[in-house]
């Protein structure tokens, strides 16, 4: 996992109940903590249902990834969850190699993430 | 040398007090008893006074003048004590003028001669005069200050040489010559006194000091010199009486003392009207190379803060002032006050929008008076019940607002223009010391960040195996590459339960001591549950019982195994998400990718049960290579992956017998690849071949 300095932005809606993250660029261990402040805001504020569209996200680093395993034990908790969705074929074989998959909803689609979340 | 100066001025009072002691028991002796033809009357005087004058006029100038004639910064004390000196000595001349006609009057003490000591007490003060003229003007000389006084010298002797032949010839045009030349001299002794300035940046009490103290020169050199000029007069008759001349010798230095002190008399009523405001402005420039010393030398905020914050309060003459930096990475809000409460401040901050607009506000503001002009500025300004004049400057660094300086007075139209400038200086100084101490802070923070690396990187270093172990109809050889911000891989070669080799390889999450610090303890747990450990997936499961719950949330490990089961090429492999290893078998690679979660992202249980082992053959040539990300994920200029496909070109058209020439190639294939050394992840990777 290389480092670099590159552009990362993290932008959030709500929708249907939902708090979905839209991601973009690259996630290392630079850009994790523009991610961490993000889901602790949402958190800060009550809501534990929170939705990551990974859509224009190019690159995921182990530091990335490891900002879900920070979060997903409190959000379940509180009844709630991180559901990640869209990811594109590289950063979807990152996250499958690790196992991740068996640990967290992944989606191909957004709405069907969301869907799952009102079921 | 002192000490022989000490001598020489104890041998010049002893010959001073001597001669006059002669002077005076000799002139009751010679004059009164005896009589004395003229001409030896007239040596006896003449010699005697000369011997006298010489010894105290060469002691005195041993006390004034062979000590440093250039100013220092002990000027202006020295200069004040040697004047009341002279005042003190001009003072016991006066008085002795004035009591002289007492004894005159008694013509019995002339013929008994014992008058002389009365002459001798008048030429002290004269002679001190000329001398304490000399260094005073020397100290604050300019370049024709020698030659000024080298004139003023010879006048002296001028003056003093025609007073003693009109008094030998009785002739007054010589007298008059003398006089003539003495107020020339007054003249000279004006322009002499040039260099002004020290009294001019005085504070106001010393100026009126000095303006009384010149004042009594003015007075008493005219007093001295009316009695001079007028001939008919006791004292004229007295000195005479002693030696002709000796009443030049005693009054020419007040003709110059006249020029001199008119001159520094006038200069000091000239500069009061501009006291006030020189003592602030020299003030201001010496709190600002005092504010210049503390940038320069420390970093400390606080007492950088709190003395700009004292220097702008005395200087802008404010009643109450604060001074404020806004929270930012290295600290959070400061606030200084001076005679006001943080309570009052917080007070008017929550009125209206007056935190707001002082936040907004770019550049200095100067409020003569807020109850009238408020209005013009902010409306909220009414709030503030602490001062009714005000300047506020803002702290600035890059042209980023950081905070502000308030000063207030209690009453209205107090500052002016001109203190707002000097509060920008103070307020620029204040800005330089925060850059410097941020940057400061950074460079500290790097070096605290690289020193924290190169540990890592010794440390992880020490964690790996030194020498690989050898196993029969197997080669086996690594390859490490650890990149300049350490990160995190892992290896080794254990012997499990039943005496199974097993290649183990990893990547810990994260950067530094971190890593570092997970990989040791990774070690640890390895080597102790080794022994125990059945099989590949056997260790995987118990390394992540121990593991899980001991790592921090967001940290995970990526590791695989590959045990050698026998001698005739069996192998088992498991893999705890960490990618996926390249298998030659029978000419075909094979990617190996069974089930499995990375270390400390679930429980045992959950753990346990996606965990997955495949089982593979290797005949003759037949090869398995394990490598971290640092390999698959190295960048070349173009931006492109090594990835699996460089590795899958060198397994299908090598023939594999030996895993050192098979890891060398592959280390050929890298450079090629990418010549860039600098950027790169950890990149670790372990080939084992059979061959039976």
């Amino acid at each position: 996992m290389i480092e670099q300095n590159n552009k990362f932005s993290v932008s959030s809606i709500e929708k249907q109940g939902v708090n979905c993250l839209y991601l973009s660029g690259y996630l290392d261990a630079h850009t994790a903590p523009d991610l961490e402040s993000a889901i602790e805001h949402i958190i800060k504020q009550g809501k534990s249902k929170i939705l990551v569209n990974f859509r224009d996200l190019d690159y995921i680093s182990s530091a990335g990834l490891g900002v879900f395993m920070a979060f997903i034990e409190e959000v379940r908790e509180k009844g709630g969850d991180i559901k990640l969705a869209d990811m594109k074929p590289k950063v979807f074989s990152v996250f499958d190699l690790l196992g991740f998959p068996l640990l967290f909803d992944v989606e191909k689609e957004e709405f069907s993430a969301i869907m799952k979340f009102t079921n | 040398m002192k000490i022989l100066r000490e001598k020489n001025q104890t041998a010049l009072i002893v010959i001073f007090v001597l001669f006059s002691l002669i002077r005076i028991l000799g002139d009751v002796f010679f004059i009164g008893i005896l009589s004395l033809p003229e001409t030896i009357e007239y040596l006896w005087k003449t010699l005697t006074a000369t011997a006298i004058i010489a010894s105290f006029a060469y002691y005195i100038s041993f006390q004034i003048l062979h000590q440093q004639t250039h100013e220092s910064e002990e000027s202006v004390k020295d200069f004040f004590k040697d004047q009341t000196r002279w005042m003190i000595l001009s003072l016991i001349f006066l008085i002795t003028l004035a009591i002289i006609p007492i004894f005159a009057g008694d013509s019995s003490a002339f013929t008994h001669g014992f008058i002389s000591y009365i002459p001798i007490i008048i030429l002290v003060p004269g002679i001190f005069t000329k001398y304490f003229l000399i260094k005073w003007l020397l100290i604050r000389r300019y370049k024709t200050t020698k030659k000024y006084i080298k004139v003023l010298l010879t006048i002296l002797f001028l003056a003093v040489f025609l007073t003693h032949l009109s008094g030998i010839f009785d002739s007054y045009s010589l007298k008059s010559v003398a006089q003539s030349f003495l107020f020339v001299s007054i003249v000279i002794a004006f322009l002499a006194t040039k260099r002004n300035s020290w009294l001019v940046i005085l504070p106001k009490r010393e100026k009126m000091q000095l303006l009384w103290q010149s004042l009594f020169g003015i007075v008493s050199s005219i007093i001295f010199a009316t009695f001079f000029l007028n001939d008919e007069n006791a004292f004229n008759y007295v000195m005479n009486d002693f030696a002709y001349g000796s009443n030049a010798v005693a009054v020419a230095p007040y003709f110059f003392a006249f020029g001199y002190f008119l001159r520094m008399f006038f200069a000091t009523l000239m500069s009061l009207p501009t006291s006030q405001v020189l003592e602030l402005q020299n003030y201001e420039i010496r709190s600002l190379s005092y504010i210049n010393s503390i940038v320069a030398n420390s970093v400390d905020i606080d007492k950088l803060l709190s003395t700009v914050l004292e220097s702008a309060q005395h200087s802008s003459e404010a009643t109450c002032s604060w001074i404020q930096l806004y929270p930012n990475k290295y600290n959070d809000e400061i606030i200084f006050t001076k005679n006001v409460s943080k309570d009052a401040i917080n007070q008017i901050y929550k009125q209206g929008t007056l935190k707001e607009y002082f936040r907004n506000l770019n550049k200095s503001v100067l409020i003569p008076s807020i109850p009238s002009g408020a209005k013009d500025f902010n409306n909220d300004l009414l709030y503030i019940f602490f001062g009714k004049s005000l300047i506020a400057v803002p702290l600035k660094t890059n042209d980023e607002k950081i905070g502000m300086l308030f000063v207030l007075h209690i009453d209205e139209y107090r500052f002016e223009l001109n203190k707002v400038y000097i509060l920008e200086a103070f307020c620029n100084q204040v800005s330089i010391a925060l850059v410097n101490a941020g940057l400061l802070h950074d460079s500290l923070e790097k070096e605290r960040y690289r020193k924290e690396l190169l540990l890592a990187k010794e440390m992880e270093e020490k964690l790996l195996p030194q020498k690989l172990p050898k196993f029969k109809n197997y080669s086996i050889s690594a390859f490490s590459l650890p990149a300049i911000v350490v990160g995190g891989d892992y290896y080794d070669i254990v012997i499990l339960k039943n005496n199974k080799p097993c290649i183990l390889i990893g990547d810990v999450s994260g950067k530094g001591m971190s890593a570092a610090f997970y990989m040791a303890l990774l070690k640890g747990v390895v080597l102790a549950v080794a022994s125990e450990s059945s099989g590949a997936s056997d260790i995987l499961r118990r390394i992540n019982a121990t593991l899980f719950g001991a790592m921090e949330k967001h940290t995970y490990i990526t590791l695989a195994a590959l045990v050698l089961e026998n001698a005739q090429g069996d192998v088992t492999y498991s893999r705890a998400g960490h990618i996926p290893a390249l298998l030659k078998i029978n000419n075909e690679i094979v990617t190996a990718t069974p089930k499995g979660l990375g270390v400390g992202l679930a429980q045992k249980n959950t753990f346990d049960l996606i965990l997955e082992e495949q089982r593979f053959k290797l005949n003759n040539n037949d090869a398995c290579v394990l490598f971290t990300d640092g390999l698959t994920e190295l960048t070349n200029v173009q931006n492109e992956d090594f990835g699996y496909e460089h590795l899958k070109q060198i397994l299908n058209s090598s023939v594999l017998t030996n895993s050192e020439v098979l890891i060398e190639e592959i280390k050929e294939e890298i450079h090629k690849f990418s010549s860039n050394e600098a950027e790169h992840d950890d990149l670790t990777m372990i080939t084992i071949i059979f061959n039976d």
